[in-house]
Parts: structure tokens; C-alpha cells; sequence
């Protein structure tokens, strides 16, 4: 019998494969392309398909050729120690493999490397025609940065309707945040269960949740929400019955500090779930921090998108803000979720994060926290292994006592 | 006098400007902290989570509106040990309902200084040590659910002052005076109590960077010294900086 959850994973795997070159987001509308995630509820009141370039890079390091196309990235000169998603994004823009935008809506966040690749999408020399947009993310987040980055995205919609012709149907803005607050909040109830020990379910559901959610041709839609309510419904179930992960017998809890990547989640996790036990409670893409987007005024409304975007959105709170946000954060989740250690993974493209190795080191030290920096590369298994990765956290699992 | 002083008589003030305004303002009775509890506290005291079924209220939804934050001063005679405010419904009164929330804990003691300020910020400090009251994972804010088995036993904003108190006071011994503020009354109040709390936080940020400072940090620039390539391009700007500071003309 096929449980409810595999049920779910298949409809959220589906969904996403569906992601390679063709728009993430299709619709029948005009395409926008981006080197980041766009406020996604924009896009699809407006009817638009929207492509994240850092993400169809992301997606191809998951393909068989992965090697092959990162490879080919560095031929064409990006810097050998650059972000491999960046890399192969890199390569299908320069190889014509991007299908042409008709508007491209580029921002300087979150890291170096999307912003690299937002000045590469802007200075293609075909693309030379397309009318571009750049958003200013302010490395801040107050309630002055919120308006800042709120009204820039109140201006990039002005310039869609500008070039498209077409004006913004408002109403259709505020149905899709209605679901999308809706959607945020299973989100964060599917989060809450993951305190109960034995996690109930897989963690990972978080990610799969949230990306299923932003990134697929089904964004912000009723099917979600239902695919979310299903979600936590079984999971309530399990958290009733004190059950664990179906087949895994948990014995560590451990917070993943960093993107998951293509390869761990499928050859690392699982691997430890399986012959150690240890389950990752969390990682940069599972934990959200979503709070509801305003619907009082037009102005509240783009405030809290500028929110949702600067500190909320994932990738950019955790690498766009303070060592002490990076911090308080990961405090904060090992105490909340009982997470035993932390392992930071030192993707070697976080740069930002890398700088960081020592004080999160230091402070775990302080905390009595068991804390592991690996030094993989998330988007290649061939800088370390997925063998070499799981004998090197057995070992740290072992020596610290956790197993 | 410490930092917060200053912010715990504008609570005062917030209170009464509530009173003023005509909200229910209830300064309810705390008999000795433990004594008659309806709930279990201490470390596992609320060892699950609290499902949505189970719940008889939940308090600070950022949907409903939501603030926290804690005040502490070296001056325990400003703070009126074992007073708990509540402006708006008790917990009673709010069976099914998602109430905005917010909560002001102010401590005094003779002993409390910046040092106390991690420790006594942290609005999820509490976690899982009251049973049937489950704080969910939420930065600047309290987001909480009580269950419906702890309302049957009576459990009330009363209850949950009372539980912060011993809690708090257990976990550091130089709290000799605590006062807890709860507001119920609805999301623009609450919006009025965080204008109060914005102003806390950039204290709080404030002293957080100078104590990562201390320690040889500068959080700022979301690097660390130690491995930053820019260090001796920064080295020499804070050298140039003490230069000028050195030389601009001093105060009389």
C-alpha cells in the first residue's frame, strides 16, 4: 500500500522535475526572468511565467551530466571556486540555452554569486533589447528597509505593466496572498510537529513543502494548500500516536546549517536516517520564519512582501543579515527542535557563510553544542564525497557520544 | 540607573493611556508564585506539542497581531514584585479563538545588569516548561497555544504570570522584583505596545554588538575578523577613525 506520504512526495517531486529550462511558474502569459526568487504572489496574480536562473542552474547539477555541465561553466570562465549553480546557469544562458524573457527583473540578493549572475543576465549581449529591472535589497532588515525593498517591488510592477501593457488585477493580488497566508501557515504547523520526539515524519517535507509551494507551475494555488492540509493532517496522526519516522529509529536530531543541495538530501540523509538514526531536523530552506503578508493597504501590503523578501525568504536571511541573526538562528532552532548538534556543511561557494565557521564554531563550543563543519560542495559530489561525508559525520556522531 | 528604565515606566504609561481608552484593565491577584497552580512547570512540564484539535486558544498568531519583549533594571523598587496586568480577555473567555498577544515582563534586582540581557530577552526561553502552554518558534514574538485540557484546569493569564515568575526567578537568582503585562485587547493595541518594543530592540542590538565585541567580533559586517580578507583594509580604517577622534577638539 502506498502511504500518504509517498502520495505526496510523488505530486511534489512531479512537479518539480518538471523544472529544467522551461519556465518554473509557466503560464500562458509573458515570460519574466530573474536571478532570484521574485515575490512569487506577483507573478502569479499578474499572469505571468517567471524563471529563477539561479534555480534552473540548481536543478541541472541534480541532472545525470551534473559533472558535465558544471564543467562546462568553468570553460566559459566562471571562477573556479563560484557557486556550481551559478555555474551551469552560466553555461545555459551563454550557450543559448534560456529560452529569451520578455522583461528581466534582476536583484542584488542574496549572495555574491546570484548577484554575478544577475549582471551576466543584464549584459547578454542578446538579450540586449529586453527591457530590465533592478532591484536594490538593502542588507538590513527594520522596518525602513521593509518599505525600501516594498516599494521596489511596488515599481517593478509598475515597469511589467509598463512593458506589457497590462495592468495589475489587484483583487487577484490580494485572493493569491489570502492562499498564500493560508499556505504559510500549514507551513509553519507542518514546522511545530517537527518539535514532537520522534519527528513524525520526514523533515525534508519542509523543503519539499516550500518549494512545491514557490518554485512549481502549481505556485500559490488551492492544490497546495490541499497538499499542505494532507501533509499536516497525517502528521498530526503520527505526533497523536508518538510515532516516528516510519522505519527509522531516531536516535540523533541534527540542524543542517546551509542550502540542502542536490545530492545530500537523497545520498546523505537518507543514509543516516537509515543506519544511524540521525535525522536532519532542519536546514536553511526548511526553516520559516513567514509571517502573514498585510492586506489593510497597498502600502502595508508591499511593506510586508519587502519583509517576506529581505528576512524571510530563506536564502536571504541567512545570508544577506548579521552574523548574529546567522547565529540567534541557530540557537534558536537546536533549542526549539531538541537538535543534538549542528553541522555546518561549508558549501565551498558560502563565502558569507564561511567567514562565519569560527564564531558559530566558538559559540557552540560555549553552548555545549557537538558542532561539525564538513566542507562539501552541495552542488557537486565530486569535491567530497557523499561515502567520505557520511564516514566523517558517523565519526563525529560516535565521537561526540550521540551514537 | 540601567538602559530600560526609562522603557519600563513607558509601559506604565501604555497601560494607563489603555485604561484611559477604555480597555478592560484587570491587575489581578497573585497569591504565592506556586502555591494552588493548576499546571505542572519545569524543564518537560509540556513535553509535546500541543495539536490544533487540542487547542483551547491560541495567543499571538502573527495573523492576529503579536509582541514580546522583556525589561530588567538594577532598581527593584521600580518594579512592583508579583503585580500581573491584563488588558483585554482572559483566556476564559477566548475558548476556539485566536487572540493577538502581548507580553512585557519586567524584572528588577540589584544584580541584573547587561550581562542578564540574553538570557532574559529570549521570548521562547519558557519552551516546554508549562504544561499544556506550548510557545511555538517565532523571533520577537510570543506565538502560544493553550491546551484544552489546561484551560479545563483552570489555567488563565493569572497562571501563566505566575509560571513566568517562578521560572524566570529560578533561572536567575538576582531577580528580586518581577511584573508581568499581558495585552489581549486587540491588534492596534498590540501595534502600540511594539512601537514601544522597536525602540528596545535597537538597545538590545546595540548591546548585543558590543558585547560579540568584547569578545573580538564585529557582527556588522556579517564577517568574522579572524578569517576575512578585508581585515587589514578594516584594521586601517578603525586606525585612521581613533586618529581623527584623537585629534577633533574635545568637549569642555
Amino acid at each position: 500500500m502506498i502511504n500518504v506520504y509517498s502520495q505526496l512526495q510523488m505530486q511534489a517531486q512531479k512537479a518539480l522535475g518538471g523544472l529544467c529550462l522551461d519556465p518554473q511558474n509557466a503560464s500562458s502569459g509573458p515570460f519574466v526572468l530573474g536571478n532570484g526568487d521574485f515575490f512569487i504572489e506577483i507573478p502569479a496574480a499578474y499572469g505571468c511565467s517567471f524563471s529563477d536562473l539561479t534555480l534552473t542552474g540548481a536543478n541541472g547539477t541534480a541532472l545525470p551530466n551534473a559533472a558535465e555541465l558544471i564543467d562546462k561553466g568553468i570553460e566559459i570562465g566562471v571562477e573556479s571556486r563560484m557557486c556550481n549553480a551559478i555555474k551551469v546557469a552560466s553555461y545555459y544562458l551563454e550557450a543559448g540555452l534560456v529560452r529569451k524573457p520578455d522583461l528581466i527583473i534582476t536583484s542584488n540578493s542574496c549572495c555574491d554569486a546570484m548577484d554575478t549572475l544577475g549582471n551576466l543576465i543584464n549584459g547578454y549581449q542578446p538579450w540586449v533589447d529586453v527591457p530590465k529591472f533592478k532591484m536594490d535589497a538593502p542588507h538590513s532588515f527594520d522596518e525602513a528597509s521593509y518599505k525600501y525593498m516594498g516599494r521596489q517591488l511596488r515599481q517593478a510592477v509598475a515597469f511589467m505593466e509598463d512593458v506589457f501593457g497590462k495592468k495589475m488585477d489587484w483583487d487577484r493580488l490580494r485572493e493569491v496572498c489570502v492562499l498564500s497566508n493560508k499556505q504559510a501557515q500549514l507551513l509553519l504547523e507542518f514546522q511545530e510537529l517537527k518539535k514532537a520526539v520522534p519527528c513524525p515524519a520526514n523533515p525534508d517535507f519542509s523543503r519539499l513543502g516550500f518549494a512545491y509551494d514557490r518554485w512549481t507551475g502549481e505556485r500559490v494555488s488551492p492544490q497546495i494548500t490541499e497538499w499542505l492540509e494532507q501533509l499536516v493532517s497525517a502528521t498530526e496522526a503520527r505526533v497523536k500516536a508518538k510515532q516516528g519516522i516510519e522505519g527509522i529509529d531516531e536516535k540523533v536530531r541534527f540542524l543542517w546549517q546551509d542550502l540542502a543541495g542536490s545530492w545530500p538530501p537523497g545520498l546523505l540523509w537518507g543514509r543516516l536516517q537509515k543506519e544511524l538514526g540521525a535525522v536532519c531536523i532542519m536546514d536553511y530552506m526548511s526553516y520559516g520564519t513567514l509571517t502573514p503578508i498585510e492586506l489593510s493597504s497597498e502600502e502595508a501590503m508591499f511593506t510586508s512582501f519587502g519583509k517576506r523578501f529581505l528576512l524571510e525568504d530563506p536564502m536571504n536571511r541567512q545570508a544577506l543579515h548579521t552574523t548574529d541573526l546567522f547565529c540567534d538562528d541557530i540557537l534558536g532552532i537546536v533549542k526549539d527542535f531538541k537538535c543534538d548538534a549542528v553541522v555546518m556543511p561549508a558549501h565551498i561557494a558560502h563565502r558569507d557563510t564561511n567567514s562565519r565557521l569560527k564564531i558559530v564554531r566558538d559559540m557552540c563550543r560555549a553552548k555545549g553544542i557537538p558542532c561539525l563543519v564538513l566542507g562539501i560542495d552541495i552542488w557537486d559530489k565530486r569535491h567530497m564525497t557523499p561515502d567520505v561525508a557520511f564516514d566523517r559525520m558517523k565519526t563525529f556522531f560516535q565521537s561526540t557520544g550521540l551514537i | 540607573m540601567t538602559l530600560f528604565d526609562a522603557y519600563i515606566r513607558k509601559v506604565s504609561e501604555y497601560v494607563e493611556e489603555m485604561r484611559a481608552q477604555g480597555r478592560s484593565v484587570k491587575v489581578l491577584s497573585t497569591p504565592a508564585l506556586l502555591e494552588g497552580l493548576p499546571v505542572k512547570i519545569g524543564p518537560g512540564a509540556n513535553p509535546g506539542v500541543i495539536l490544533r484539535e487540542d487547542t483551547y486558544a491560541e495567543l499571538g498568531n502573527p495573523e492576529a497581531g503579536s509582541c514580546a519583549f522583556a525589561l530588567f533594571t538594577d532598581k527593584p523598587g521600580l518594579i512592583p514584585d508579583g503585580r500581573i496586568t491584563l488588558i483585554g480577555p482572559d483566556i476564559k473567555e477566548a475558548a476556539g479563538q485566536s487572540l493577538p498577544f502581548g507580553q512585557v515582563l519586567m524584572m528588577g534586582g540589584a544584580g541584573l545588569d547587561d550581562k542578564n540581557l540574553e538570557e532574559l530577552q529570549q521570548p521562547g526561553f519558557i519552551g516546554d516548561q508549562i504544561e499544556g502552554y506550548m510557545v511555538r518558534s517565532s523571533s520577537q514574538s510570543v506565538w502560544s497555544r493553550v491546551s484544552k485540557d489546561a484551560a479545563a484546569k483552570g489555567f488563565d493569564f493569572t497562571s501563566l504570570g505566575r509560571a513566568l515568575m517562578a521560572l524566570y526567578r529560578s533561572g536567575n537568582g538576582n531577580i528580586q522584583a518581577m511584573e508581568a503585562v499581558f495585552v489581549t485587547s486587540g491588534r492596534d493595541d498590540i501595534k502600540r505596545l511594539d512601537d514601544i518594543a522597536a525602540q528596545v530592540r535597537k538597545i538590545n542590538k546595540e548591546l548585543v554588538r558590543q558585547a560579540w565585541k568584547l569578545r573580538g567580533y564585529d557582527i556588522d559586517c556579517a564577517s568574522d575578523c579572524s578569517s576575512c580578507g578585508d581585515k587589514a583594509v578594516c584594521d586601517e580604517i578603525k586606525e585612521v577613525l581613533k586618529e581623527q577622534q584623537a585629534r577633533s577638539p574635545q568637549p569642555d
